[in-house]
């Protein structure tokens, strides 16, 4: 019996979005984590912290939204019910993947 | 390009690995150090202020050192009032800013919890060992309570971020070495080296944008 080929999920196992989706599911449900936050955490410049979160918004697996804190206007972010199970089951890819490697 | 930039950050899964871990850790130490640098200059300006206070009172009103040996204890409890509530303001102020929710409350109070125990400690440690009577010298009470502060700062350091360490070792010797080699003027002097100390983190920790 053959084994079932293992599949890293494409949207995820990128250096930036795993990076962001680490940052996001690490927090509960009920957090909100500020853009700022997340570009100055992980070291990226705007426009790259933009264009992956796009990505991840695409899939569905983020959420934006603006409002404005002491009259200045913040994006705040949060990983979805589906970013978070797609998050779970990469992890669960990921093990086995590192289980294959070091077998 | 977008896609070729993808391609170029294609990852193995022991990268993929490792990198989850060096983001949980990166992403903790960012919440417990939100609006750190802003809560030190504060509390080194505090320190300073107090041990200018009690260089004034024990050069300019030795009467009134000699009438009233249990003096420190009220005026470093008033100067602690403004500095709890002063860090507390700060600290629920940046947390606010960085993200908002249940993490991040549990953050704001760990760390909250950490700097009054320490805090704390500068207080009751000297008491419980006595030091607090008029037997003993205050520049013992002096060099008791700045050792744990300055731990404190190390302590966090390690768990937290390097330059807080630096601070704190900073912070002890700016103190200890003006206390032993310069006499009479040393408290004064060491008041000015730790609000040097910590105006020069605070520069330098601005300018390479860790908090």
């Amino acid at each position: 019996m053959s084994e079932e080929p293992i599949v890293l999920n494409e949207t995820i196992h990128q250096s930036t979005r795993l990076r962001i989706m680490t940052l996001l599911v690490s927090r509960s449900e009920l957090d909100r984590v500020a853009y700022g936050f997340i570009q100055q955490t992980l070291g990226l410049t705007g426009g790259n912290l933009t264009i992956h979160l796009r990505k991840l918004e695409d899939a569905g697996y983020v959420t934006a939204t603006k409002e404005f804190l002491d009259r200045m206007p913040r994006t705040w972010v949060t990983a979805t019910s589906e970013g978070r199970l797609a998050f779970t089951e990469y992890l669960g890819s990921l093990e086995r993947a590192l289980k294959v490697t070091f077998k | 390009m977008q896609d070729r930039n993808s391609e170029e950050q294609r990852i193995t899964p022991e990268q993929g690995w490792q990198s989850i871990q060096s983001t949980l850790d990166r992403s903790r130490s960012a919440m417990y150090v939100a609006g750190w640098p802003n809560i030190m200059l504060l509390w080194g300006a505090i320190v300073a202020l107090g041990y200018l206070a009690m260089y004034a009172v024990e050069t300019l009103a030795t009467g009134f050192a000699d009438d009233y040996p249990w003096y420190p204890g009220p005026l470093w409890f008033g100067l602690c009032i403004p500095g709890m509530i002063g860090s507390s303001m700060i600290g629920y102020r940046a947390s606010k800013q960085n993200a908002s929710g249940p993490s991040a409350t549990a953050a704001g109070l760990r760390v909250f919890g950490f700097w009054m125990t320490v805090v704390a400690a500068a207080f009751i440690i000297p008491g419980a060992s006595g030091l607090w009577s008029s037997d003993h010298d205050p520049a013992a009470i002096r060099g008791v309570a700045i050792g744990i502060i300055a731990l404190g700062y190390i302590l966090f350091g390690i768990m937290h971020h390097l330059a807080i360490g630096l601070v704190g070792i900073g912070i002890a010797a700016a103190y200890y070495l003006p206390t032993h080699f310069a006499d009479g003027a040393g408290p004064a002097l060491a008041a000015a080296l730790i609000l040097a100390v910590v105006a020069v983190a605070w520069v330098w920790i601005r300018k390479s944008r860790v908090a």
